[in-house]
């Protein structure tokens, strides 16, 4: 593609090295032995048929799924409003309100998951399912507050003030203007905010039982005690709808708007 | 407005005025941004607010627009008091100084809305969409989205949404500040034809005295939240009345001449010539030291400094050529047509 062989070379082997693994898992899925080899010992589907009836993996990836879907719309409640008010209205202290709302993301998991085991768990009584929401919201908030955030930020201030003076209400201008405005920063939130959910395992790690398991926390308990390929199986069945959500983000609004373009 | 004197009795006033502004004062909480303001725009004229940035002219606007509202004071919008009447119940058009189009709009929609929010119904409102959209020439960009225009184009579509409400004030917020130097010329002169084909009241808020020269029918001078100066812009221009005004306006040359008091005198109207030339008559002469030329292309500029009672006076002129040595004795022209007297006591 260049003139610049050395570069084309690095590049080739980081793409190399970044995707070699996930064929080795998505090949040993295919495999038709009972071992976790690469390659694989011939291929089937047995192991995907075999995660799929797997009773353990079926309740979690329910969980999962439940968790994920609340955690995000408690996460853009909360977030949605917060961030339209540190941008719009301004408040005292927003520099402060920012910094608190992004504060999960530099917290570790594990630190965090263990102050929300004893609060919720220990202290309030919640059961896991609950308690895996309200967990997961709030380390969705911070992805909620700045991508919201960061549309709201490129869009004009003075939109508002313009529909106002065209003789709009404040309900009309923030369902007419402000909504359409912000609406691809929330589609990508929720996106973002579904996948990390649906990721995480050391914040579920602390909140699960023995009943209510994360699909992740479950996985990661099976190959603790057994090592076949249905392990590589339920992970290319996970990456699959990983890369569904993440296509249809692209789709719908654009990557952009996600990982933002620079510095946003 | 700045002497009960000049000003014509209330209800003469009131009979063609469309906003009246009176003792409005504005205070963010660190001092005043308006004092005590007293302001009239009369119906049909075009106003510009002009002043240095922080002189109050956009709070003054967002005031008049209801998007602010004065810490004391009255606002009177055709005769009725306005100061809590919010800006969707005041019938003001305003182009903001970045357009805020909506960007999930076509153009079509973007000037429809304000006829939307009034319920006007769906035939007259495309017939007035079509006319606000001929008036600024963008007739067939009706389904364009703003992303997909040009400043200028943008700017154009804010002042069609604007003018589509035929309001009872069209106020526009440095709405050429955003577009490069050409493009700005044209869209000054286009402000100037739309106002006088609409004849609506126009209020135009800049910080470019050539655009208020060049389309105001009267100019209000502002300085730190007061009326400096107001009159037509000739009258502004050619008569400063302080040294700020005439700072502002150019008059780079400010000092207390011998006999006459403080004066101002624009560079252009000096000559610096040697001081063994004639001194012309109807012209006071200064002798002085040359300081620097600068040749810029048609003439050239020359500082020089002339010592007076006062002290030393640093002057600037146009030399021609050949141009005097720095250092080298000058006579310094003034024409006494071209020397403007202060007020002294004025300080802005």
């Amino acid at each position: 593609m260049t003139r610049r062989p050395v570069f084309t070379l690095i590049t080739a082997a980081a793409v190399v090295f970044l995707l070699f693994p996930i064929v080795v898992v998505v090949g040993v899925g295919l495999s038709a032995g009972t071992v976790l080899t690469f390659p694989p010992e011939g291929v089937s589907l047995r192991w995907f048929a075999d995660a799929v009836a797997y009773e353990p993996f079926r309740s979690a990836l329910w969980t999962s799924v439940v968790v994920a879907v609340l955690a995000t719309v408690l996460a853009l409640a909360v977030g949605v409003p917060a961030t339209y008010a540190i941008h719009r209205r301004s408040p005292r202290g927003r520099h402060a309100l920012q910094l608190l709302f992004v504060s999960p993301l530099i917290v570790p998991e594990l630190v965090l998951g263990f102050a929300l085991f004893q609060l919720f768990m220990v202290e309030a009584g919640f059961d896991a399912r609950t308690a895996l929401v309200a967990g997961h919201a709030v380390l969705l908030l911070p992805y909620t507050v700045r991508v919201t955030g960061a549309s709201l930020q490129q869009a004009d201030p003075a939109l508002e003030d313009a529909a106002a003076g065209l003789g709009a209400g404040p309900l009309t201008t923030f369902f007419r203007i402000t909504v359409p405005v912000i609406a691809p920063g929330v589609v990508a939130a929720t996106m973002l905010s579904l996948l990390t959910s649906f990721n995480n395992v050391p914040l579920s790690l602390m909140l699960t039982s023995r009943r209510v398991e994360t699909l992740p926390v479950a996985m990661l308990e099976y190959v603790q005690t057994s090592f076949t390929p249905m392990i590589a199986a339920v992970s290319t069945l996970l990456l699959l709808l990983t890369i569904g959500i993440a296509l249809l983000t692209e789709r719908l609004v654009g990557f952009q708007k996600v990982f933002g373009r620079s510095a946003s | 407005m700045t002497t009960s004197a000049t000003a014509p009795p209330e209800s003469a006033v009131a009979a063609d005025a469309v906003v009246q502004l009176r003792g409005i004062t504005r205070d963010f909480g660190s001092g005043p941004v308006v004092r005590d303001l007293d302001l009239t725009v009369r119906r049909g004229e075009f106003m510009a607010l002009l002043g240095p940035s922080g002189c109050g002219k956009t709070t003054l606007l967002r005031m008049i627009a209801g998007y602010l509202e004065p810490t004391a004071g009255q606002i009177l919008i055709n005769g009725a008091d306005a100061v809590r009447t919010p800006p969707r119940l005041r019938n003001i058009g305003m182009v903001f100084q970045s357009y805020a189009l909506f960007p999930h709009m076509s153009v079509t929609e973007n000037v429809a809305f304000g006829l939307r929010m009034r319920k006007v119904a769906r035939a007259e409102r495309a017939r007035r969409v079509r006319e606000a959209l001929d008036l600024v020439g963008l007739g067939d960009l009706g389904d364009r989205r703003p992303a997909q225009l040009s400043g200028g184009q943008q700017q154009r579509v804010a002042l069609a949404r604007a003018v589509v409400l035929r309001p009872d004030v069209l106020l526009l917020d440095e709405p050429l500040s955003n577009l490069d130097a050409r493009l700005r010329v044209q869209l000054r002169d286009e402000l100037g034809r739309v106002q006088r084909e609409t004849g609506l009241t126009t209020v135009l808020v800049t910080h470019d005295q050539e655009e208020a020269l060049a389309v105001a029918d009267r100019i209000v001078l502002l300085s730190r939240g007061r009326i400096a100066q107001e009159g037509s812009p000739r009258a502004v221009f050619e008569r400063p009345r302080s040294r700020f005004v005439a700072e502002f306006l150019g008059y780079e040359n400010v000092f207390e001449l011998p006999g006459r008091g403080l004066v101002a005198v624009r560079p252009e109207h000096v000559e610096v010539v040697p001081a063994e030339g004639p001194a012309p008559p109807g012209a006071r002469a200064l002798d002085g030291t040359l300081v620097a030329t600068t040749y810029r292309g048609t003439y050239s500029t020359a500082t020089a400094v002339v010592p007076l009672p006062g002290g030393d006076v640093r002057l600037q002129g146009v030399t021609g050529s050949p141009e005097p040595a720095p250092g080298s004795p000058v006579r310094v022209v003034l024409p006494e047509a071209a020397i403007v007297a202060l007020d002294p006591e004025e300080s802005e």
